[in-house]
């Protein structure tokens, strides 16, 4: 078996055991969250050996170069020597600027947008709480548009972080961020495309900031953006969505309910993706962007390839949205 | 010196232009798109790349044993059997049809498939 050295110890890594799990056995404590490769709270770097590609995939070139890894995906094949509270991962201070209800249970943050903090709308950063460690949050706002970053938080029973955002935040309050994480964002290269935007709840936020990205850049294509709720209590953003309807003739918006038994005026009936896909049935060189609940996005993932979209077309966020399941 | 197949084929933009089209076609095949029900289709779509570079003779990483582990569950537990492995290899066939490629070098692909068959379905 590979060993482990860190600050001078050496410690054997068990059978499939990761550099984390590992860590973690021998009461080493490092910052993680998912445990899957996705919120890169757990990176290390390793000085002496070369961890799994698996474990360096979804990184920055630059801090492959440096050794950089994720060490809940790495199980080592070989000896590693790592540093841990490297600089690999990133995180900026920031304060709260305003604090907004969008609906009964989403938050909109604003927080100041660091100087050096380069985004493009849709990817994700991680928000660090005092105790409860991080929780991924897609970025609604523009990056050149807007001065301001914001995040849209759904408050989640028992949801120690966007508890935390809903009742105790305040205007002034320095809070840490990392530095934005993820692919699904606007593509300059395809202003010709025609873009299929799927959301159910929160995942609006993210599609919110690319269309507003691709509306900036003066995309060309059709852009449909299909959002929907259980109920017309989940429609958030709907006079924003529409005021972006009736100033631009390439963008539509159809906000629709699943659950409501009166679908109230101006809303359709259904789940967005149910809709999406009948309106739309071939895909091919569409862009497709799928956020929301994880089921959602799977099944949608599929039905979009097998209607003729590209895999490398499909976006999506690897996260999965924090929301109640009943 | 001669070409290699996988120069023939035109590389690894080949084996991007036949990824799309031969997943779709695996998905699409009420013989064998049980296997695939419920798994991360991301994942699934670099492990077909790695599958169609092997079959186009390119340079690729994977070992018998990978392809042994990989699939003993589907082999133990679902029953994947040589019937299953004859419809991947048609849709790796129909693929490189719709590309256009010539028959001889279909047939070539095809026999780099077959190598994988014991392997595959852990003989």
């Amino acid at each position: 078996m590979p060993q482990l050295t860190v600050d001078g110890k050496t410690y054997a890594l068990g059978d499939k055991e990761s550099v984390l799990n590992c860590l973690t056995r021998h009461n080493i404590s490092i910052p993680h969250s998912c445990g899957s490769g996705i919120c890169q709270s757990c990176v290390v770097r390793a000085v002496e050996g070369k961890p799994t590609p698996a474990s360096q995939k979804s990184l920055k070139p630059s801090q492959r170069e440096r050794g950089v890894f994720l060490a809940c995906s790495c199980v080592p094949e070989e000896d590693l020597h790592i540093q841990l509270g490297d600089e690999a991962s990133r995180t900026f201070s920031t304060t709260v600027l305003s604090l907004k209800k969008l609906s009964q249970d989403v938050m909109r943050l604003r927080l100041n947008c660091p100087s050096d903090f380069k985004y493009r709308a849709g990817q994700y950063i991680n928000l660090h709480h005092p105790v409860a460690g991080t929780r991924c949050y897609s970025l609604a706002s523009v990056h050149g548009l807007d001065p301001h970053l914001e995040l849209h938080i759904k408050l989640v029973p028992q949801g120690l972080v966007s508890s935390w955002v809903h009742n105790e935040l305040a205007v002034g309050n320095t809070i840490t961020i990392s530095e934005p994480l993820g692919d699904c964002h606007y593509n300059p290269d395809k202003p010709d495309a025609p873009m299929l935007l799927i959301a159910t709840g929160c995942g609006l936020a993210p599609l919110y900031g690319i269309i507003r990205d691709a509306l900036h850049n003066q995309h060309r294509g059709e852009i449909s953006l299909y959002h929907s709720s259980r109920s017309k209590t989940g429609i958030y953003l709907y006079q924003d969505c529409e005021g972006l309807q009736a100033k631009h003739e390439n963008f539509r918006y159809i906000p629709s309910v699943s659950e409501d038994e009166k679908i109230p005026d101006g809303l359709h009936a259904g789940r967005s993706s149910d809709l999406a896909l009948q309106q739309h049935r071939a895909l091919k060189d569409y862009q497709v962007y799928l956020c929301g609940e994880p089921e959602m996005v799977n099944t949608t993932k599929r039905k979009a390839f097998l209607a003729g979209a590209s895999m490398s077309a499909i976006h999506s966020d690897p996260f999965v949205y924090f929301s109640p399941t009943n | 010196m001669s070409d290699t197949l996988y120069d023939k084929l035109g590389g690894e933009a080949a084996v991007d232009a036949a990824v799309d089209i031969f997943y779709r076609k695996v998905l699409s095949d009420d013989r064998i798109n049980r296997f695939f029900e419920g798994v991360d289709m991301d994942n699934q779509a670099a492990k077909q790349k790695a599958f169609l570079t092997l079959a186009f003779g390119g340079p690729n990483s994977y070992s018998g044993k990978d392809m042994r582990e990989g699939h003993a569950k589907l082999v133990k537990e679902q029953g994947l059997n040589d019937e299953h492995f004859d419809a991947v290899v048609e849709n790796l066939g129909a693929t490189l049809q719709e590309l256009n490629v010539p028959a001889e070098l279909i047939q070539e692909a095809a026999a780099i498939a077959e190598t994988t068959r014991a392997d595959v379905l852990g003989r």
